[in-house]
């Protein structure tokens, strides 16, 4: 910094450099050179000047050149300690600070390095600022990221067809990996009114929530939640303190809760509770909230997408295998036949066709071939029966055939011809004929055994292996 | 068992027709009901209100030439009714009203049910004899001999 006033004007040495110089020069050299020359002169001559004046002249001399030593070391010192300083910081050191002293040109070459380096030490200091933010910015896009990625893992797993128990799994302790959630719970409403049961839990396994899965929850906070079809929030210092969440909170051991309903096409169907068990109650960010909605509604298409499977699965009326009615369809076929058979005062028989040890021969032989096997009784005893009888496969390797107006000895004596065509086609030849196949039968009637359905079934299927006059075995 | 032989050629609404007990138009009404939901023509007409129970039985016996048999001056055997199950006897509207040997008599609304014939033949292993009823009739001594079903047997109550 540049002095000002009147102590500037007032000092011994010159302001300026140059001054310094030139009288460093005068001192050093100048002086020193007329001397030697006036003492050169004096010893020509001897007896002009006594000895005393020559050895004052000397003396004179020396001590000019020690002024001119100092002034010029006055002007070389702060210039290296100036060089010295800004090495340092150049290296790094841009605490240090650079020293400025007197109010010459180094001195204000000092106070601009010093200017310089305080500027410096500011842009590095918002450098570090921004590095600091853009770290917290990198955190922050690899949590995102992070959930981003479990999100699409869940989606996948949805598209896959993947159980919902697995699914459900997975999400819950994807919720926990997030920072704000230690704990994440599956409620499904109970059949009483605002009781909810805990499906599923992830957290500690210390956590008091995994030892309570097994009971359910009953809270107005929840229910309302539930009803409102609303995001609901219990956070912070002014959670909500009424006995019913508190004792909620400390069941779960969590101080903060967050719960997010579930639906399906307007039908409520479940609740997501997440809390944290940090030691002080927190805030739920935003965008924490925001990825527990997404997660919420991943949840609700992955049930929706399990009910629409079972909804379909129960739709189905057709065996996989072997491509005749499946065990559904007969059973709800044979109740209806059994109904008209009534109104009209007619029978109605059933009839059970039985691979006999077939899971033994189905280990000897391997499942393609028991598979095939299983296809071709089918085929064979389809070609057997009418138009308006019925088959299926009701069993891993039982069939059932409704034959409606038709009284038990004619079911007896058609089953009876049935089996022994199978017997023939079957299972006595191809990949069978080493280990033979018996085909069992047994016959049922409605009115004669039962008036129900699974009346009719039980008694074929004692048929099967119990009594000697209503089994036809080849 | 093989198809009743008709004794009269004459189908039951010509009989109805032949006696005067039944109008060209009621029968085609009739026979309209009968196609279009199925059952028997004698009770769709009893139903209807063209014709009495008794008219049809008379027409069928004389179609068929199954004797008719009057339940209400009849005495119902209680072991011939031990035979037939209540939901049997219910589902073909039949009761057994008397055993003789291996021949069991049976009153039956509809007489040509084969398979009910085959069945009781089935369950009771005799030969049957069957009579014809009227439908009230047999419902009535079915309603006397078996206990209902809300009171959880289908034994004969006696």
């Amino acid at each position: 910094m540049k002095k000002t006033g009147k102590g500037r004007s007032l000092a011994l040495l010159p302001r300026g450099l140059k001054e310094k110089l030139i009288l460093s020069f005068v001192f050093m050299s100048v002086c020193p050179m007329l001397v030697i020359w006036y003492a050169l002169v004096r010893s020509g001559f001897p007896r002009v000047e006594p000895d005393g004046q020559f050895a004052a002249i000397i003396l004179l001399t020396i001590v000019l050149a020690t002024l001119g030593f100092l002034i010029l070391r006055n002007v070389i010192l702060p210039v290296a300690r100036m060089v010295s300083d800004a090495r340092a910081i150049a290296g790094g050191e841009v605490e240090r600070d650079i020293q400025v002293r007197g109010d010459d040109e180094i001195a204000d070459l000092g106070a601009s390095l010093s200017q310089i380096t305080e500027q410096v030490r500011s842009h590095l200091t918002q450098l570090r600022d921004y590095g600091e933010q853009t770290h917290q910015l990198n955190l922050s896009i690899n949590r995102k990221t992070l959930i981003f990625s479990d999100i699409f893992q869940i989606s996948s797993m949805i598209s896959q067809s993947a159980p919902l128990a697995e699914v459900t799994a997975f999400l819950l302790e994807r919720l926990t990996q997030m920072e704000e959630f230690d704990l994440s719970i599956l409620l499904e409403p109970a059949a009483d009114r605002g009781q909810f049961e805990i499906r599923r839990v992830h957290g500690p396994a210390d956590d008091a929530g995994s030892q309570a899965v097994s009971r359910g929850v009953r809270c107005r906070w929840l229910e309302e939640a539930f009803q409102e079809n609303l995001p609901r929030v219990s956070e912070g210092p002014g959670a909500l303190s009424d006995p019913e969440t508190q004792i909620l909170r400390a069941r779960f051991g969590v101080t903060s809760m967050i719960c997010q309903p579930l639906s399906v096409r307007g039908r409520r169907i479940g609740l997501l509770l997440c809390g944290s068990r940090k030691r002080e109650p927190i805030l739920f960010p935003e965008d924490s909230r925001e990825f527990l909605k997404i997660f919420g509604r991943q949840l609700s298409i992955a049930m929706e997408k399990e009910m629409l499977s079972q909804q379909a699965k129960a739709l189905e009326i057709l065996d996989d295998l072997t491509g005749v009615y499946n065990l559904s369809y007969i059973q709800n076929r044979l109740e209806e036949e059994i109904q008209r058979a009534v109104r009209f005062h007619r029978p109605c028989a059933l009839a059970l066709f039985e691979l006999a040890d077939f899971s033994e021969h189905q280990q000897r032989v391997g499942l393609i071939a028991a598979e095939k096997i299983l296809k071709q009784t089918a085929s064979a005893i389809q070609i057997q029966i009418g138009e308006v009888d019925r088959l299926g496969r009701i069993g891993h390797h039982l069939f059932g055939v409704i034959f409606p107006e038709r009284s038990k000895r004619e079911a007896t004596e058609l089953a009876r011809k049935i089996q022994e065509q199978v017997q023939v086609r079957c299972l006595g030849s191809g990949a069978a004929s080493d280990h033979p196949i018996r085909l069992m039968v047994g016959v049922s009637e409605n009115p004669l055994d039962g008036e129900s359905g699974s009346a009719l079934f039980e008694r074929a299927r004692q048929g099967l292996g119990c009594q000697p006059t209503e089994r036809v075995t080849a | 068992m093989d198809e009743p032989r008709r004794a009269f050629r004459k189908q039951l609404g010509e009989i109805l027709l032949d006696r005067g007990w039944l109008q060209p138009d009621q029968l085609e009404q009739g026979l309209a009901i009968q196609n279009r939901q199925g059952g028997l023509l004698g009770q769709i007409l009893v139903e209807l209100g063209f014709v009495t129970e008794e008219q049809v039985v008379q027409a069928v016996t004389e179609q068929y030439g199954f004797p008719y048999l009057p339940l209400k001056q009849y005495t119902v055997d209680p072991a011939a009714v031990r035979l037939v199950p209540a939901n049997v006897a219910r589902q073909y509207c039949l009761i057994p009203v008397d055993r003789l040997a291996d021949t069991l008599s049976v009153a039956m609304a509809d007489p040509l049910n084969v398979h009910a014939v085959e069945d009781l033949e089935t369950l009771s292993h005799c030969s049957v004899q069957v009579f014809m009823s009227t439908i009230s009739d047999v419902n009535e001594m079915i309603q006397q001999h078996y206990r209902k079903p809300a009171e959880g047997a289908d034994a004969p109550s006696n």
